[in-house]
């Protein structure tokens, strides 16, 4: 029961982009595209499981006063290692992902739940809550994208590294190109942002 | 004060278990890595010089046949110079090159026939904003470059040129053309000289 609860918070109800409001530098940067939004996606959740993981069974290792340079030096090896290993086995992957990966070891998500979860719980409950998180943080990279995508582009899932053309609503020359811009960003973010407080607010009374 | 080398004690330990472990990761992949890369390398060139079934690697001579005088710090975008070879005859001549962009260097290669005509272009690594500036290594952006010849300057429409820059990425769009100018230019002054070092191993018309 607990464990499902781990798992299922961080999709909607502690929703790190949405409700959580951590970690935002990749859903206002990478959200131009729904490619890119999965790609981020799953890159981040890979290393939250297993920074996670690590940090979770360290917790009575690490000494309280240096957890913060301790979970820094796990989260770093491990999107090193991430890193050294995709480019080595999965170079196509790599190639598309490849700049995203460094900018995980500077998502706050990423520490924000080794600090707040992960070295507070057992291997299993931090291994849910960062796929839970990772979901979550996925699932918001992916609406925010959508909508950029279509407004700004007019197309549906282009993916021109693998070679998919998506499927196109409109002419691009329709489309705003603000919606590319850093300001479409934050109106596409704003927007989902303050429907989830309406209705957490109506649930509430 | 007895605290203070205990906690750091515990931190050397684990960046000692971290550099192992890294250690360890780098030591299994490099090899892998560099394979890929030189993998990645003959698949630029295959696409960039059609045609041809043999490069050498002519980087180290390339030196010599940079112009002296104006323009020559252009040229330090070049890192390397691949004679292309069909049949046995040299038939071209590919150019690696990292015009600097929005982000950061844009490593391309570009392929030019004996003709003097581009005949490829193969974005190899970039930074450029994803969505926007990133669209310089689709290959419809690349195909816009296709054709153009020694002689004429590439330059984006803003520059006064005649090639269509990506909406919205006009420095990303610059920085390629700029890579396919400079690529040209180097052509130019390799075949001028004429190409004797260069070819020197074999027989065969200037590329």
């Amino acid at each position: 029961m607990r464990f499902m609860y781990d798992f299922t918070k961080g999709i909607v109800k502690e929703n790190p982009t949405f409700r959580l409001l951590i970690g935002m530098c990749p859903p206002l940067a990478v959200s131009t595209a729904i490619s890119n939004g999965i790609g981020m996606g799953i890159a981040a959740t890979f290393v939250l499981v297993g920074s996670n993981v690590i940090v979770s069974a360290l917790r009575s290792i690490i000494p309280p006063k240096i957890r913060i340079p301790c979970f820094i030096v796990v989260i770093a090896s491990f999107v090193t290692i991430v890193d050294l290993i995709m480019a080595a086995f999965t170079p196509g992957l790599h190639e598309v992902l490849g700049i995203f990966i460094p900018l995980i070891v500077v998502n706050c998500i990423i520490l924000a739940r080794a600090e707040a979860f992960a070295s507070k719980n057992p291997v299993a409950n931090s291994l849910a809550d960062g796929l839970g998180m990772g979901l979550g943080f996925t699932l918001a990279l992916v609406i925010l994208s959508f909508f950029r995508e279509l407004l700004g582009t007019g197309t549906i899932l282009a993916a021109p590294d693998f070679g998919f053309e998506g499927i196109r609503i409109f002419t691009r020359e329709l489309g705003p190109v603000i919606m590319l811009l850093p300001p479409g960003a934050f109106i596409t973010l704003g927007l989902p942002i303050g429907l989830m407080n309406t209705f957490t607010m109506r649930r509430k009374k | 004060m007895h605290d203070v080398f205990r906690l750091g004690f515990i931190l050397m330990a684990i960046c000692a278990v971290a550099a192992a472990a890294l250690a360890y990761v780098n030591d299994i992949t490099e090899e892998k890595i560099a394979y890929q890369r030189q993998l990645e390398q003959e698949r630029a060139l295959e696409r960039v010089l059609p045609g041809c079934e043999e490069f050498k690697d002519e980087t180290e001579k390339i030196g010599a046949y940079i112009p002296e005088g104006q323009g020559e710090k252009d040229f330090g975008i070049v890192q390397g110079a691949y004679v292309g070879y069909s049949k046995g005859r040299p038939s071209g001549l590919a150019v690696r090159v990292a015009p600097t962009g929005y982000g950061g260097p844009v490593e391309m290669m570009v392929g030019i026939s004996s003709e003097g005509i581009v005949k490829g272009l193969v974005i190899l690594g970039q930074q450029e904003t994803p969505g926007l500036g990133a669209k310089i290594a689709s290959p419809e952006f690349g195909k816009r470059f296709e054709g153009k010849r020694v002689g004429g300057r590439v330059r984006v429409e803003k520059d006064g040129g005649d090639v269509q820059a990506i909406t919205g990425a006009t420095i990303s769009s610059r920085a390629v053309a700029r890579g396919v100018d400079v690529a040209l230019r180097l052509f130019e002054a390799v075949s001028k000289k004429g190409l004797s070092e260069v070819r020197s191993q074999k027989e065969g018309v200037v590329p």
